[in-house]
């Protein structure tokens, strides 16, 4: 029977990551991803919005979010392959949340928080906002708040970038379901996996929005659960003179710009009720176009190029989960990033790697650990959009 | 305007519950009823009373809503001017100035101002006791377009074996199995509403390589809309194998149909031609918009012009796609979203392309029926509201590949910095 040293379920950015960075912190033994789906259809990596930014209120997040970028920042060198650099293409455009009257106070508090963790954001007013956006209608926004460092990605480039990269280190992938996990005096002992049967002491769950399904694998609860979010990718109206920051407007619309002269379009919907959805809108684009040209005129006349879905893996208090189950040594988890695993997988591949090596992760990441929801203890982050 | 619109709804719904009766008198009946119940508020209508046709004249037979009805028996002459009028003009509105009432009579009505309609070549009237200050053109346009339906309704009832026959037509136009070229596959589905639907699809072999495939829809059911759907089956059909040019074989088709004297209504009719290498050509008269579904997603056809019927004169132009490997492309008729479901809340598009990506692997003519089987299951089961129908082409699939994917950036140095 086959062994590893560790088994990683899931081969999304963060199951590619966490590979990455046991393979780079020296670990000895061999690691396997177990990954049904090779073509990534339906894994939320290929499929988001790619935005990336270090604007969190918290100290963990803010801490992770800022080494993440850091790492996004030298990703297509450090990932690549026989000299052939990757395509994660990030762009640090910078993040621009907009403020009107209604969450002046709480984006004010936001603020505050995000400066005493260290996060690099400034207040910016609307004559600055103009120059950041040219053509913007600001006289219903008070003030911006301005990630200058942040930016986006592209997700299919990231996620091939680290799937290339992790194989080139040897990880091995394994084509096929996690059928069952063998647990022994209530300790990870092996798994069943594509047909094989490997012998290993470390599982980690690594599988996005279908995480809640290992955790019954596993016999422990995983409360993670899938919601869908649609996005349009939309043709400008005339050749676009600039590309945006990624904008959020206070209606929650966000976007960025896209090649072809083009942007993706995102809005996250509170009433999206919970179901392994992947349908889109195919006219989705009617319903954000007011709020798209109220704010930016000159967008009127996008058309739309496609529409597609994907799916967040939320939890309650939409942090993720990390570290080793209390109730199943050996189990650790690495999910439950409630659509914002992207730009948290660097830094959560390099903490997960710390934790299986028995090293100390280089931010506490306690507040994160799944205990949280036994105790009632939910973890808040402001900035959590 | 609001009300306009709202008071034109209700007419709707009005002509709905007509046309759902099974039998002459429940028409009637229905009839009187929803004109009461959605008009009582915007045309003040308290209630109405129905003549039927005897040996010169006309019998009060019976009394609808909020009317006396110890006058049941009255018997009104030919000769009564207003039963005159209403005979020649189909539609009335009355009060007791104009010429010819007898004033007597029709306050023993309690009917000071009345509106009437003949119906069922004037086998029927039907008269309504109105509001004073309801507005003349209101009453007119709403009880006209409803004695409209009627008669169209009863006509119906009378030709229930010319609809079976209708109806057999219909079956034999549509394709039974779905045809291939080359990779592209192609298979259509339709569930009708009534006896007779206004929707259908067809595929019309072209060459060995093209094949030409249509989606319609006629306006309303039943009769009227089968044999619509007949003359687009057949000019199209006409048109394509004639001449090569879709645009003109489509705006052609437009003045048939506008032409055609059962033209109370439109047709919308997607047409285009699938070549063996996945080149899509298409014209859109006023169809829902198919789906094409790709690695990027799922985008809507979005060229279109009007819809076939309303104007002799309109103009279409052409549209093009590329179908790639694994690439499908799904069109429907509205019944296929707008279906409703326990709450109300609709099928729509979103659940329609959900569903799509949940079988996208499967052959086209599985995918096909289990759209329909999806849509029906939503709506709960039972007679569809309206006709549903897909057609679905898909072209084959190499194994699976590397993702490539569009929301990829641009190397390009932007002007602007954050
Ligand atoms: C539309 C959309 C927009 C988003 N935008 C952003 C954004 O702007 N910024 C950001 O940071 N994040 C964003 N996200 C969230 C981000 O995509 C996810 O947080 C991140 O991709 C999670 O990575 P992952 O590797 O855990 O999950 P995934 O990429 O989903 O990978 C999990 C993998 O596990 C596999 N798997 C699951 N269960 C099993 C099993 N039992 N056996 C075998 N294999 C299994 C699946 O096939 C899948 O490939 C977005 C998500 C969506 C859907």
């Amino acid at each position: 029977m086959a062994s590893a040293g560790v088994v990683i379920v899931g081969g999304g950015v963060i199951g590619c990551s966490i590979a990455y960075h046991l393979r780079r912190a020296g670990f000895p033994d061999s690691v396997v991803i177990v990954e049904r789906d090779p073509s990534y259809r339906r894994a939320s990596s290929r499929l988001a919005f790619g935005g990336i930014r270090q604007q969190y209120a918290t100290e963990v997040n803010a801490r992770m979010a800022q080494r993440s970028v850091e790492f996004y920042r030298r990703f297509d060198e450090e990932m690549a392959v026989d000299g052939r650099s990757a395509n994660g293409r990030f762009r640090p455009r910078g993040y621009l949340f907009l403020a009107d009257s209604e969450n002046a106070e709480s984006f004010s508090r936001r603020f505050e928080k995000m400066r005493s963790v260290g996060v690099a954001v400034e207040k910016v007013a609307r004559d600055r906002m103009l120059r950041l956006v040219p053509g913007m209608n600001v006289s219903d926004i008070e003030f911006g708040l301005f990630g200058p460092q942040d930016g986006y990605g592209d997700p299919i480039g990231v996620l091939a970038g680290f799937r290339a990269k992790t194989e080139s280190l040897g990880v091995e992938f394994v084509a096929g379901d996690l059928e069952s996990v063998d647990v022994r005096a209530d300790r990870i002992a092996g798994v069943r996996a594509g047909g094989r049967t490997i012998a290993t002491e470390r599982l980690v769950c690594a599988a996005g929005a279908f995480s809640r399904r290992v955790g019954e694998l596993v016999g422990v609860s995983i409360p993670v659960s899938p919601v869908r979010q649609q996005l349009v990718r939309a043709a400008l109206p005339r050749p676009w003179p600039f590309e945006f920051p990624v904008v959020i407007d206070p209606t929650g619309v966000h976007w960025r710009s896209a090649e072809g002269n083009a942007i993706v379009i995102a809005k996250t919907e509170t009433t999206e009720p919970e179901g392994e959805n992947f349908g889109s809108d195919p006219d989705r684009l009617a319903a954000l176009q007011p709020v798209l040209t109220h704010r930016v005129p000159g967008l009127f006349g996008l058309e739309t190029v496609s529409t597609w879905a994907g799916l967040y893996e939320m939890t309650a208090d939409h942090n993720g989960l990390l570290g080793e189950h209390p109730e199943r040594p050996g189990l650790f988890l690495a999910c439950g990033f409630s659509g914002h695993g992207l730009m948290m997988a660097p830094a959560t591949g390099e903490i997960l790697a710390s934790m299986l090596m028995d090293r100390e992760p280089f931010v506490d990441v306690s507040a994160l650990s799944v205990d949280r929801f036994r105790s009632g203890r939910l973890f808040q982050d402001e900035a959590m959009i | 305007m609001e009300t306009r619109k709202s008071l034109f709804r209700k007419v709707e719904r009005a002509i709905e519950a007509i046309e759902r009766s099974p039998d002459v008198a429940s028409t009637i009946t229905q009839t009187a009823s929803a004109v009461i119940e959605n008009f009582r508020e915007d045309l003040g209508v308290r209630g109405g009373r129905l003549y039927e046709r005897r040996d010169g004249g006309y019998e009060l037979t019976r009394t609808f809503g909020d009317v006396r009805s110890v006058d049941l028996g009255l018997f009104v002459p030919d000769a009564y001017p207003p039963v005159q009028r209403v005979i020649d003009e189909g539609v009335v509105v009355m009060d007791l100035t104009a010429p010819g009432v007898d004033q007597e009579f029709e306050k023993r009505l309690d009917a000071d101002r009345f509106a009437a309609i003949a119906v069922g070549d004037d086998e029927y009237i039907l008269a309504f006791t109105v509001d004073p200050t309801a507005p003349d053109d209101d009453l007119m346009s709403s009880l006209g377009i409803m004695r409209l339906a009627v008669d169209q309704k009863l006509r119906q009832n009378r030709f229930v074996s010319a609809l079976n026959e209708a109806r057999q037509i219909q079956m034999s136009i549509l394709p039974k199995r779905s045809v291939r070229r080359g990779a592209i596959e192609v298979a259509g589905y339709t569930a009708p509403a009534e006896i007779v639907g206004g929707d259908y699809f067809d595929f019309i072999p072209l060459s060995d390589r093209i094949l030409g495939v249509a989606i319609a829809d006629a306006s309303g059911h039943g009769l009227p809309a089968a044999l619509q759907v007949r003359d687009v089956y057949t000019g199209l059909r006409m048109g394509v194998e004639r001449d090569f040019k879709i645009v003109r074989t489509v705006e052609r088709l437009n003045r048939i149909i506008n032409q055609s004297r059962m033209t109370t209504r439109f047709v919308s009719l997607f047409y285009g031609e699938v070549e063996e290498e996945g080149n899509f050509m298409y014209v859109n008269a006023g169809h829902p918009p198919p789906l094409h579904f790709h690695s990027r997603g799922v985008t809507m056809l979005k060229q279109t012009g009007m819809v076939l019927g309303p104007s002799s004169t309109a103009t279409y132009s052409r549209g093009f796609r590329l179908l790639e490997r694994g690439d499908a492309l799904l069109m429907y008729t509205d019944g296929m979203f707008e279906a409703h479901g326990d709450g109300g809340n609709e099928y729509g598009l979103s659940r329609l392309t959900d569903a799509f990506l949940e079988i996208r692997d499967k052959p086209a003519d599985e995918i096909a029926r289990r759209l329909i089987e999806q849509v029906q299951a939503f709506a709960g089961g039972g007679e569809p509201e309206d006709d549903q129908t897909v057609v679905v082409i898909k072209r084959g699939e190499d194994p699976p590949v590397v993702p490539v994917e569009g929301n990829r950036l641009t190397g390009g140095s932007p002007r602007q910095t954050g």
